[in-house]
């Protein structure tokens, strides 16, 4: 998936018209809650924490509690799996309702 | 040189009203040592620590300083993993906190047992398509350790440690690489994991390309999570990876 980079390498799911873009499988199935509280330092390029240490990358790494982010992507698949549930007992009501009509033609 | 030491007795009470005290934070069964000036003045050892109720791999230390030996104090921390010393100013009547700690994950040979558990193959597992991934040799020499990727192609080959390891206290995952055969196809990683099973469960990652310390940034992940060095395999051929040491900082 794509993602947007801010300079100091946050991610973002939507460019704000500064940002650049990176290409990554890492953020596949996850909610826009984790993403954006990641950091990706993409391969050649350096970022230096408040501290000083220095980190090459490609890196990437939580700028926001991972606990939090977690949780977040946690909530999202209950969700997620709730709402195919809902779809997968929509189809089937459909399906009977479409064999009940051919069955009284 | 007056030689006053306090052993803290229970979780209250407060400093002496005169004397400063330095609080030592190190693994237990250590031995800690004070210094002052290329002197030692006080030796405590893992008989004169109380267990910290936080982490019971760890333990505390007091040692009081009296006015008369303000100044600046050297506190070595020895064990079965070596030795630390840190520098501590000792300058009011308060207490000054020294952690030590090694962190050490892997070092030239040692697995770290008692933390890591030992370093494995990570977890198996198929990925709903044509694969089974974690294909990877794994060559344990006396100092350092060799994982060398297998076909078939887009298979992922991890090693890892066996437990999950307590990243709360640290900022950094380093390793130190000391060969790497060619990284273009095999994308070598530093995994920090949720689950023993490579980057499927990845909180965090840096890829390896070249020889020297590859550094992970986990200031943001608190409690516990697997350590993997990853290979991905997405050519015909194969590609090693050696490395002779992993550690927090």
């Amino acid at each position: 998936m794509i993602v947007y980079l801010d300079a100091d390498f946050c991610c973002h799911l939507a460019d704000d018209g500064t940002m650049r873009e990176v290409e990554t499988d890492f953020f596949d199935d996850k909610c826009a809650a984790y993403i954006e509280g990641y950091r990706f330092v993409p391969h050649g390029e350096i970022w230096i924490r408040e501290d000083g240490e220095v980190f090459h990358g490609e890196m990437i790494a939580p700028a926001e509690d991972y606990g939090a982010l977690a949780k977040a992507q946690a909530q999202y698949e209950l969700d997620e799996a709730a709402h195919l549930e809902e779809l997968g007992a929509l189809i089937e009501e459909i399906y009977s309702e479409d064999i009940d009509m051919i069955d009284d033609m | 040189m007056s030689d006053a030491y306090l052993v803290r007795r229970g979780g209250s009470g407060g400093l002496s009203p005169s004397n400063a005290v330095i609080h030592v934070k190190a693994p237990a069964g250590s031995t800690i040592s004070f210094a002052k000036g290329g002197v030692v003045a006080k030796v405590l050892g893992p008989g004169k620590s109380h267990v910290n109720s936080a982490d019971s791999s760890f333990a505390d230390w007091y040692y009081a300083v009296t006015p008369d030996n303000f100044g600046s104090w050297t506190v070595t921390g020895a064990n079965s993993e070596g030795s630390i010393s840190q520098t501590v100013t000792v300058n009011a009547v308060k207490q000054y906190d020294v952690t030590i700690f090694f962190g050490r994950l892997y070092w030239q040979g040692n697995e770290y047992v008692g933390v890591t558990g030992g370093w494995r193959a990570a977890q198996a597992y198929y990925d709903g398509g044509d694969y089974w991934y974690n294909q990877l040799a794994i060559t344990k020499n006396s100092g350092n350790i060799v994982l060398t990727s297998q076909r078939p192609n887009g298979t992922e080959g991890c090693l890892g440690t066996a437990n999950k390891v307590e990243l709360t206290r640290y900022n950094t995952l380093k390793v130190n690489v000391t060969g790497v055969s060619t990284t273009y196809y095999c994308k070598p990683r530093i995994i920090v994991s949720t689950a023993n099973i490579g980057k499927v469960s990845a909180a965090a990652t840096v890829q390896v390309t070249a020889t020297g310390v590859a550094s992970l940034n986990i200031s943001s992940l608190r409690g516990k999570y697997y350590v993997l060095f990853c290979l991905n395999y997405t050519a015909n051929g194969t590609c090693s990876i050696t490395f002779d040491k992993i550690w927090l900082e």
